[in-house]
């Protein structure tokens, strides 16, 4: 899975958003923002991996045990399945 | 016909076609003597667009008009660092304030109680679609020609001072925001352009802007102390300095 294109992520202090350009701008017009844990998954996933090799990635980063990292994760990604930043 | 015109103290050409058009834009018509930046036609495809782009039902010469705007902003915000922020904005001295929110809020309605308890001090400058514009490191509001409903507003530019993101509530409160709201919220209120280029550089001046001015959480009811307690939380003090 991976992060469609068209999407521009910009950070405004300590907070990110990822906002819609190109043709799919016309269709999305919301907008999302992140704190810095989901700035290093957006941008893990903005080249094509699995699950498994992006919950290794947070669990070096972050130090975290693995049912915490798993569990972040998997809200992470509903989130941004649902407002349709997500390929496969 | 071809009319020149000056907004945000940009000079340019439009070729325009309707009287309704004209009426509204004739307080910026441009000195001859003035250069034009540039020039645009309204075609018969844009005024497609614009009804595409309505939510409501209009006519063609008010279709027009917008988009003259919509030509006009795009082309500002490429090269003149000047973008369009949907607000109420008034000004009070040299120091201009912005109320800005979803439509419906009641920008206008706030704006109002201002004009009625400060009759003296208070101008608007735009009530509806200001363009904001970076010179020299500052950054001004201008009035436009599209002034909203009530058509209140002037040709004048007033250095931006404050912007307050509104809201109802019984209750009057003045205070600060949370950075990462504030972009998110701004972004709302101004047209995003489709280039990844311009949409960068639209997020480089949201971001000036909105570290240049004093951003204010404004929960207001429609009493006349709404506008008394913005006013002591922007500008300070008791209101009879």
């Amino acid at each position: 899975m991976k992060i469609k294109d068209g999407f521009m992520l910009r950070q405004f202090g300590d907070d990110y958003i990822v906002v819609a350009v190109g043709d799919g701008s016309e269709d999305f017009n919301k907008l999302i923002t992140l704190n810095s844990v989901g700035e290093f998954i957006y941008t893990q996933l903005k080249k094509d991996m699995t699950k498994e090799e992006l919950t290794e990635a947070v669990i070096d980063k972050y130090e975290v045990e693995r049912s915490v990292a798993e569990r972040d994760i998997d809200v992470f990604l509903e989130n941004l399945e649902k407002a349709g930043l997500l390929d496969g | 016909m071809i009319f020149k015109f000056k907004i945000a103290d940009i000079v340019f050409e439009a070729d325009i076609r309707y009287r309704y058009t004209y009426s509204i834009m004739k307080d910026f018509l441009a000195d001859d003597s003035e250069e034009s930046l540039f020039a645009f036609e309204i075609t018969d495809e844009d005024l497609q667009k614009e009804k595409e782009f309505s939510p409501h039902e209009l006519s063609d010469p008010m279709y027009e008009s917008t988009a003259v705007y919509r030509k006009y902003i795009y082309r500002v915000m490429r090269d003149y660092d000047a973008f369009f922020f949907h607000c109420s904005s008034i000004a009070v001295g040299d120091k201009a304030i912005m109320f800005t929110a979803q439509s419906g809020t009641g920008k206008s309605t706030h704006r109002g109680l201002w004009l009625k308890n400060f009759p003296e001090k208070v101008r608007v400058i735009n009530d509806d679609k200001p363009i904001i514009r970076k010179i020299d490191g500052r950054f001004y509001v201008y009035g436009t020609p599209w002034m909203g409903k009530e058509g209140m507003g002037e040709n004048i530019r007033v250095p931006a001072y404050a912007l307050c993101f509104l809201s109802r509530s019984p209750e009057n409160y003045i205070g600060p925001i949370d950075t990462a709201s504030i972009v998110a919220k701004a972004l709302n209120q101004t047209v995003r352009p489709k280039e990844p280029e311009l949409m960068g550089k639209l997020l480089d001046l949201l971001d000036g802007f909105i570290s240049h001015v004093k951003c204010f959480d404004l929960r207001v009811n429609m009493d006349d102390d709404a506008a008394l307690t913005a006013y002591r939380g922007i500008l300070g003090g008791t209101n009879e300095d």
